[in-house]
Order: structure tokens, then sequence, then C-alpha cells
């Protein structure tokens, strides 16, 4: 009865567990396939949909070649973990492999998130605000229609959620006569706190630069860009806290403005840096005082009293020094008491002999004032 | 060729079965000698089942600890060293563990003071087994079931002790090991 009971208990516990799994906290941002509803959210069959509206926008209608083109995604109403954590993707395809937007020639100058990555996430408030990510990308250096998929993972009501959104097309066309273009650049995203940064910006066909910048979504400031034979040069000022920094470019000619999209920029800050040999050294501390300590209390406890006292004879004769005690001559006891007689009438009731031998003169003293 | 953080996985997985092993069953046999309901012979198949779990974990412990080194930069995060320092504290009380079940022998369990020693040493081991898992945990899946006891502690910071003061504090341990093992008069198996 016992064991059935016992196996019973074992079976609910195993159905107990949930046949969903998924990273609660993240994991992190990174260029990552569709396919990453594989490792990420554990297999996408078992992934439950979400409920979440996702809203892909562009900020203009097409694209040049190697032009700028900003891409965002608003993922809205979708069930909500009690992290509020949500994972985005911008996606060239949905197939599990090659799904990047750099596998189909695009270059992503910015996640706005202080990285360069196409999977990013983000902390929502609540699910009507939701979350929103831009891309800034710079077109392929072919022309065409290039598919976008927006897609989303999250967790939520005590699954592990996803979803894909329809595709979105990018017309990239024809870079028109004397257009003022940004060439393969790999933008800065990220920085040391408290230094000014040169940025080189390989431009062409622009008669002037510009480096707009904005601290959150404040006022945007401009700093104009220096020609350097190839490049353009500016230095975007120092950053003196933990700021949320953004900048684009401006490239301007007598008849185009081109404007890439806000690149943010995450500060990095100073980075822990320990002394592996010393860590080391600590950890052999550690494992041998606490080997030390366990020894050492178990060698204590295992010697019993009776062990104890079977101690090899040299200790027991080395422990006792009675040998060592000059023996004094014998004295003959005085005798104290000639007179007192046993019989003395003084002699209080139920004394021994020997008490009133030694405590007698005592008694006679402090009661009768003395004299025998 | 197989990432050194699989491996790791891998052998903290053996690690922490075993040690999970070993702990229920020395608790068990701790019950046992207390209570006194499953038999002499059940005893002494728990007490068997720790001691050579025990002695698994123990071989685990420095493959757990090789293959973590090799999957990440330690001196980059106070959370890393703090799981350094923690392997070296866990791998000297399963020592500890596996000396004393040794030393004292299976009729430890007849002595019930030496039975509580020995199962407070076994938890202390895994508990700090337990941080040990506890931190991976949070660095790859960024929570941890010890967030459910409300005090678990994250060790978002590591003591920052210098090269030399390292130096004396291993020489100063290393000393008071030797001194136990050399000085201390050897412990004897505990007799029916």
């Amino acid at each position: 009865m016992r064991r059935t009971l016992l196996l019973v208990t074992l079976l609910l516990l195993v159905l107990c567990v949930p046949p969903l799994s998924a990273n609660p906290g993240g994991t992190g941002d990174g260029n990552r396939d569709a396919a990453c509803g594989g490792s990420c959210h554990g297999d996408p069959g078992l992934s439950e949909p979400s409920s979440a509206v996702l809203t892909f926008s562009t900020d203009r209608d097409s694209a040049y070649v190697g032009g700028p083109i900003s891409v965002t995604i608003t993922v809205t109403e979708m069930e909500l973990s009690s992290r509020g954590l949500v994972g985005v993707f911008l996606l060239s395809d949905t197939h599990g492999v090659a799904d990047t937007p750099q596998d189909a020639g695009w270059t992503i100058l910015s996640n706005g998130e202080g990285g360069s990555t196409n999977y990013a996430e983000k902390h929502a408030f609540d699910a009507e605000s939701g979350v929103t990510m831009t891309w800034s990308l710079l077109a392929p250096s072919s022309e065409g229609t290039y598919d976008f998929y927006a897609a989303v993972h999250h967790g939520g009501d005590g699954a592990a959620r996803m979803k894909i959104s329809d595709v979105n097309n990018v017309t990239v066309g024809p870079v028109p006569d004397n257009l003022p273009q940004m060439l393969p650049w790999d933008a800065m995203t990220s920085r040391s706190l408290g230094e000014p940064t040169d940025l080189s910006m390989p431009v062409v066909n622009a008669t002037s630069v510009a480096l707009e910048y904005r601290i959150g979504e404040g006022p945007i400031a401009t700093i104009e860009a220096t020609q350097d034979a190839d490049t353009w040069v500016a230095t975007l000022p120092a950053a003196l806290s933990d700021i949320s920094l953004s900048y684009r470019v401006v490239m301007s000619n007598d008849e185009f403005t081109e404007t890439t999209g806000w690149i943010a920029v995450s500060n990095e800050i100073e980075e822990y840096n320990a002394d592996i040999f010393a860590v080391r050294l600590q950890s052999m501390a550690l494992l041998f005082a606490s080997l030390a300590l366990c020894i050492s209390i178990q060698r204590r406890m295992s010697r019993s009293p009776q062990k104890s006292l079977g101690e090899p004879e040299a200790a027991l004769i080395s422990a006792d020094q009675t040998s060592m005690v000059v023996p004094t001559p014998s004295v003959a006891p005085i005798d104290m008491a000639p007179s007192l007689a046993l019989d003395d009438p003084r002699r209080p009731a139920g004394w021994t002999d020997e008490q009133w031998l030694h405590y007698g003169p005592d008694h006679i003293a402090q009661n009768s004032g003395g004299g025998f | 060729m197989v990432a050194a953080a699989t491996l790791h996985a891998f052998s903290t997985e053996m690690l922490v079965g075993s040690m999970t092993f070993s702990v229920i069953a020395t608790v068990l046999c701790l019950g046992e000698s207390m209570f006194e309901k499953l038999g002499e012979k059940a005893q002494r198949g728990l007490d068997q089942s720790a001691y050579y779990a025990a002695i698994f974990s123990l071989c685990c412990i420095p493959v757990v600890a090789l293959t973590g080194t090799a999957s990440g930069d330690a001196s980059a995060s106070p959370v890393l060293v703090n799981k350094m320092l923690l392997s070296g504290l866990c791998l000297g009380l399963w020592i500890g563990v596996v000396h004393g079940r040794r030393t004292w022998g299976p009729e430890m369990w007849s002595n019930r003071k030496m039975g509580f020693v020995h199962t407070g040493f076994v938890c202390a081991g895994y508990t700090t087994a337990a941080m040990l898992g506890s931190i991976g945990s949070v660095i790859t899946r960024g929570e941890t079931v010890g967030d459910l006891f409300g005090i678990w502690p994250h060790f978002d910071n590591a003591p920052a002790i210098s090269f030399g003061m390292s130096m004396v504090l291993a020489l100063l341990s290393l000393s008071a090991l030797l001194v136990v093992i050399f000085v201390q008069p050897k412990g004897e198996a505990v007799e029916s």
C-alpha cells in the first residue's frame, strides 16, 4: 500500500511539471534566426501563441541601394510575465536558417538598444504601451523588393509565447545620381563614460555632413563634420553619466539631403576586473580551512573519553609530576589538646571524638571564653 | 568539439544529482538512527549509498570547476569570482564529508552526536553546491529557484582582497590543515 502511494505521489509530481520551457530572464541581445524558437523557447510547437499586435513601419517608403532606412516594430496587447521581458526580432525570412537582415545583405547600424543585432530584449511597462524598437539599417547593394518579418518572444499566463508577423516589403531602388551616401560603415554603438568620441564617416557625394545627437527623446543638437580625405570627422561630446544618447548622420549636397536612422549608444560602465590568481588563492584558502575544520572536529569526536584514558604510558608519566615533589621529613604531630578531655561537659552533643579533638578548642574559645 | 559550457552543464547535473542522492540517503540514515523504523539492513544500505554517491560527487567537483573556469572569464564578473570562492568551500566541505564517513565507519550512526555532525557537514556542503548552481542559473537564465526563499543571496559583490593578503590567507589555512593532519591524534572508527 505504501509503495503504491509513493509511486502515485511521484507520478503526480512528474505530471505537475509543465511541458513548456523558456528563458524567463531572457537570453540577451544577439543575431538570431527565427529558429531561435527551438532553443530559447523550447520547441516552437510547444510555445503558446501570443496575442501580441505587431506593427511594422519604416521612416521612408523605399530605400536606395546602400542607403539608410529605419524600421520600427511596435509590440502591444501581449500577455506579460511578471518580469515584463519581451524579445523582438527583425527577420528577413522565417525558414529557421539565415533569417537575419544581414543574411539578406542589409547592414544593421543600430538596434536602438545600444547594439547592432537583429534581436533585442526590452522590458514592457504594460501591454497597452508595449515596446517599440527601431533598427537603423543600410540597404543591400542590389536593387529589389526585400521581405521583412517582425517576431516576438515573451512569457505570460504561465506559458512561453511567440508570434511572427505577416511579411512586410521594402523596396530598394537604384541610387539617383549625386545622392549623398554612406559607404559600408561600422557605426559606434557603445563607448566609455567621460570620453568624447571621434567619428569617421565614409560619406560620398556630400558637400556637408552633420552629426545630430539627442539625449533620450530630448532636443536635437547638431555638430558639423569636417572633411578629411574620403571621410567626414565629427566629435561626439563625452557623456558624464549613464544617459540614453543616440545620434544620426545628415548628409547633404545641393540636390539631396539624406539622413541615417537614430543610432543608440550604450555606455560602457567601468568593467569589473579581479586578480584571478588572488581569487584562486582565496578559493584554496577556503578549501584548506573548511577541510581543516571538518577533519579537526571529526578526529576530536572520534576519540572517546575511554580512548583518551588509554593514552600511551609515556604521556601519562609525563603528566604525573608527583615524583618531582621533594618529600618533607615527617614531623610529629603536635598534641594540641592534651588537656581536652573527651568527657568534657562543654563538648556538644553528637560530636565525634575526632571532631571534638579537632574543632573543640575553637568551640571552647568562641562559646566559653577559652581555657581548658 | 563540445563547448566547455556544455560540458560544464553536463558535469554539474552529474554532480548535483549524485550529491542530492547522497544528502537524502544521509538524512534518512540520521532519521533511522533516531526512530529505528527501517531496520539495520536498510540503514546499512542507505549509508553505503550515501558514501559512494558522496565519493562520486567528490570526483565530479574538480571536473565542474575546470569546465566552469573554461566557460567564462571569472575575472570579469564579481558573480563568477564568488562562484570560484564557493567552489573551494564546497570542495573542502565535501572532502571533509567523505573523510568523516571513512574515519568513523558505518557504525557511526550508532552514535547520535556523530550522526548529527556528519549530517550537518553534508547539508553544509550541499547548500554550498546549491548556491553555486543558483549563481549559474542566474547567469544563464536570469533567475533562480532560490528566489522563492526570499533570503537567497545573489552574490553581486565579491570581496576585493589583494594578492599578498590572499597568499597569507592561503598559507595560514594550509598551515592549519597540516597541523590538523600531522599533529592532531588520528581518529578511529566507531566500534559496534
